[in-house]
C-alpha cells in the first residue's frame, strides 16, 4: 500500500465508518417507507444509463445455443471432450474411494438432492409454465383485473417476489435486446397476442408485445457452502438456489396472473439475467462478466419474471465496482480454470462464439470454466467465494470497507490485500459445514431488500 | 495524596481536552475490533476473528500502558 493511500484510508474511513453505523441504524427505520423505491445503501447511486456501453450497431439478440452449455463439445473438440469426461469419471472414482472431504457420498447428495424442484422446470415447463397454473385470473372469479398506480404495483410485486424468496427485486422496461433469439432449436418472437405460446410445428416461442416489463430478482446463495468450492457441498449452494428461483418465479408469475395480467417467469432460460438485473439496479457488471450486487457481492442466484402488467421502473446503480474491479483482479487470478480476464479495462473485444458482441464486458474463456467443472467433478464458484465483495455482514468493518469502495475507488487495491490478509475467501473444510449451525436454507433472510 | 493530620488532601489534576478526545479515540477503536473479532466469530472466518482478536488485544493492553505513563508523574530531580 502506498503511503498516500494510507492516510487517505485513515482520513475516510472514520467519517464513513460514522455514517455506516448510522445508516445501519437507519436501514430499520427506512425499510417502514410505503415506496416501492427501496432503500438501499447510502453509498449506492441511481443512475440514468448503465455504466458499461452497448454498441447499438453491434448487439443483437443472442442463440442460446453458442452459450458454453449449448457448444461446449464444438468449442474444445470432440476429443477432448471425452477424454475430460473419463478423467472426471475417475477422479469421481478415486474421490469416492478415498472419502475425500467435499467429494464423498454425502457431500454429493447434498448438491445432487437441492436441484430437486429446479429439475422440474424448464422453459415453460412446470413451474416455468408461461401460462397459469393453479390460481383462478380475476376474470374467472368475476371481478374486474388489478387496476392500482404503476407505482403500487411495482410495491405489490417486489413484496411478494421477497416473501417467496427474493433477495432483492428491480423492474425495467424490458431491453429485447436481452432476450435470446433462440432457444430449444426454436425463435423466440414478440407477436401482437394475448398470451405467449410455443408452436411446435413453426418452431417458435412467442412473447405478447405487450409484455414491457421484466422484473429481475436475485437470490442469496448460501456463502458457508459457496465457500467450500470447488467441492459438492459448494456445488449445493448453487442448486439450492436454483430450486429456490424455481419456487420464486413461479410463485411470482401466478400472483401475477391473478392479479389479471401475463407473467412469462424465468431462470437461466429466455435471455441474459444479468443485463435484465444491470438495467433494473440490481447490481453491477463485474470482472466475472457476472453481477455484483451492493447487498451481498457476486453471491447471487439470478431469475426474472417478464409481464404486461405496468410498474414504476427503477434505475440502474453505480457503487464503484467498475472501478474495483480494475484494480482487485483476485477473482481472475485465484480462478483454478483461468478463465477470467486480467484486462484492466472492459472492453467489446469477445474471447469467442461464446459470448455475446456489442456490449462492454470483461469477456472470459467460458471454455475453460466448464471444463474445470467436469475436472473438480463438482462445478465451481471460486470466483464468486474469493470477491471480497461477497461477506455475511455480521461486522460493521464490511459496510466501511463497502462504502469506502464505492466511494474512494482508489482504496480498492488496499482493500483487497487487507481482505486476503484476513483470510477472506479462502477454501472452507466441507467436513466442518455439516457441523455448522445453520439458519434456513443457509442464509440471513435478515438482509436484503427490494432493491 | 498526603495524609495532613486528619484531612484528606486531594490533588485533582486537569486533563488536556485532547486526552478526553484521545481516550474516546481509543474507545471506538476498541469497541470497532471487538465487533470485527465477534462479527468473524459469528461468519466462521477463522484468521480474521484471530487478526482481530489480537488487535482488540494489543490495543487494549497498549492503551492502558500509555494511559498510566502518561499519568505517572515525571519524576523531578530533588538537586
Ligand atoms: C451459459 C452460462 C454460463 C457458462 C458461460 C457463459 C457462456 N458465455 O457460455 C458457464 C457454464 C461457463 C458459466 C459459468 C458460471 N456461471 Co453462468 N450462466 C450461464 C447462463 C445460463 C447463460 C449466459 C449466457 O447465455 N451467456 C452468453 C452471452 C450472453 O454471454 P456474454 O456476452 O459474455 O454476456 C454475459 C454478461 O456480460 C451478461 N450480459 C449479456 N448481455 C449483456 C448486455 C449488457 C448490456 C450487460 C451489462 C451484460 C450482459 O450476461 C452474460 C452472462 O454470461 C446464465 C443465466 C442467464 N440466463 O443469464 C448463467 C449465469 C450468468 N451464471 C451465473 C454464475 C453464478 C456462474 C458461475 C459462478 C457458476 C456458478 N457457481 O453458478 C460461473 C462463473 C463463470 C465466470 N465467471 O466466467 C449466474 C450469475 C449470477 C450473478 N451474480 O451474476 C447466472 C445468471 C445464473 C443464475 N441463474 O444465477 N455460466
Amino acid at each position: 500500500m502506498k503511503r498516500r493511500d494510507f492516510f487517505l484510508s485513515t482520513l475516510t474511513t472514520g467519517g464513513i465508518a460514522a455514517t455506516s453505523g448510522f445508516y445501519a441504524c437507519n436501514q430499520h427505520l427506512n425499510k417502514k417507507n410505503a415506496s416501492s423505491q427501496f432503500s438501499r445503501p447510502w453509498w449506492v447511486k441511481r443512475i440514468n444509463k448503465p455504466l458499461l456501453k452497448i454498441d447499438d450497431t453491434l448487439y443483437k439478440r443472442f442463440d442460446s445455443k453458442a452459450n458454453v452449455f449449448g457448444s461446449f463439445i464444438k468449442y474444445i473438440g470432440r476429443e477432448n471432450f471425452l477424454k475430460l469426461r473419463q478423467k472426471s469419471r475417475n477422479k469421481t472414482e478415486k474421490f469416492f474411494k478415498e472419502k475425500k472431504p467435499g467429494f464423498r457420498i454425502e457431500d454429493r447428495a447434498l448438491a445432487e438432492a437441492a436441484w430437486v424442484l429446479s429439475r422440474t422446470g424448464g422453459l415453460d415447463r412446470g413451474m416455468r409454465s408461461w401460462n397459469r397454473q393453479f390460481v383462478r385470473t380475476p376474470q374467472e372469479k368475476g371481478i374486474k383485473r388489478y387496476s392500482g398506480s404503476p407505482e403500487r404495483a411495482a410495491l405489490l410485486v417486489k413484496q411478494a417476489a421477497r416473501y417467496y424468496g427474493a433477495a432483492t427485486v428491480g423492474i425495467t422496461q424490458l431491453d429485447r435486446r436481452h432476450i435470446n433469439a433462440r432457444e430449444r432449436g426454436m425463435d423466440i418472437i414478440f407477436e401482437k397476442v394475448n398470451e405467449p405460446y410455443q408452436d411446435e410445428k413453426e418452431k417458435k416461442l412467442v412473447i405478447p408485445d405487450k409484455c414491457k416489463y421484466a422484473i429481475a430478482l436475485s437470490l442469496q446463495m448460501s456463502l458457508d457452502n459457496i465457500q467450500c468450492s470447488p467441492s459438492g457441498i459448494g456445488s449445493a449452494g448453487s442448486s439450492l438456489g436454483y430450486s429456490r428461483a424455481e419456487y420464486l418465479v413461479g410463485a411470482l408469475a401466478e400472483f401475477i396472473r391473478a392479479l389479471g395480467y401475463t407473467a412469462i417467469p424465468s431462470v437461466n432460460d429466455l435471455g441474459s439475467s444479468v443485463a435484465i438485473a444491470v438495467d433494473a439496479g440490481l447490481g453491477e457488471l463485474s470482472r466475472t462478466n457476472r453481477l455484483i450486487t451492493p447487498e451481498f457481492g457476486p453471491n447471487v442466484r439470478l431469475a426474472k419474471v417478464l409481464t404486461d402488467l405496468p410498474l414504476k421502473t427503477d434505475k440502474p446503480i453505480r457503487f464503484g465496482i467498475l472501478e474495483f474491479c480494475k484494480v482487485c483482479k483476485r477473482c481472475a487470478e485465484q480462478c483454478p480454470a483461468k478463465a477470467l480476464s486480467f484486462k484492466d479495462e472492459p472492453d467489446f473485444e469477445v474471447r469467442g462464439l461464446w459470448n455475446n458482441p456489442g456490449h462492454q464486458a470483461w469477456f472470459e474463456e467460458s471454455p475453460r470454466c466448464l471444463s474445470y467443472w467436469q475436472e473438480s467433478t463438482s462445478g465451481c464458484s471460486r470466483c464468486i467465494a474469493v470477491c471480497p465483495w461477497a461477506k455475511k455482514d455480521k461486522t460493521i468493518i464490511h459496510e466501511i470497507v463497502k462504502a469506502s469502495s464505492a466511494k474512494i475507488p482508489l482504496l480498492g487495491g488496499f482493500f483487497t490485500t487487507m481482505d486476503e490478509t484476513f483470510g477472506y475467501g479462502e477454501q472452507k473444510d466441507p467436513e466442518k459445514w455439516w457441523h455448522m449451525n445453520l439458519p434456513e436454507y443457509g442464509i440471513d433472510t435478515t438482509s436484503g431488500g427490494k432493491g | 495524596m498526603k495524609k495532613n493530620n486528619s484531612y484528606l488532601n486531594i490533588k485533582i489534576r486537569k486533563r488536556a481536552w485532547y486526552i478526553w478526545f484521545l481516550w474516546f479515540i481509543w474507545i471506538i477503536w476498541i469497541v470497532f475490533w471487538i465487533d470485527v473479532t465477534l462479527g468473524s466469530l459469528k461468519e466462521f472466518e477463522n484468521r480474521a476473528f484471530m487478526i482481530s482478536l489480537a488487535i482488540t488485544i494489543i490495543s487494549i493492553i497498549f492503551g492502558i500502558i500509555l494511559w498510566h505513563l502518561g499519568y505517572k508523574k515525571p519524576k523531578k530531580s530533588n538537586h
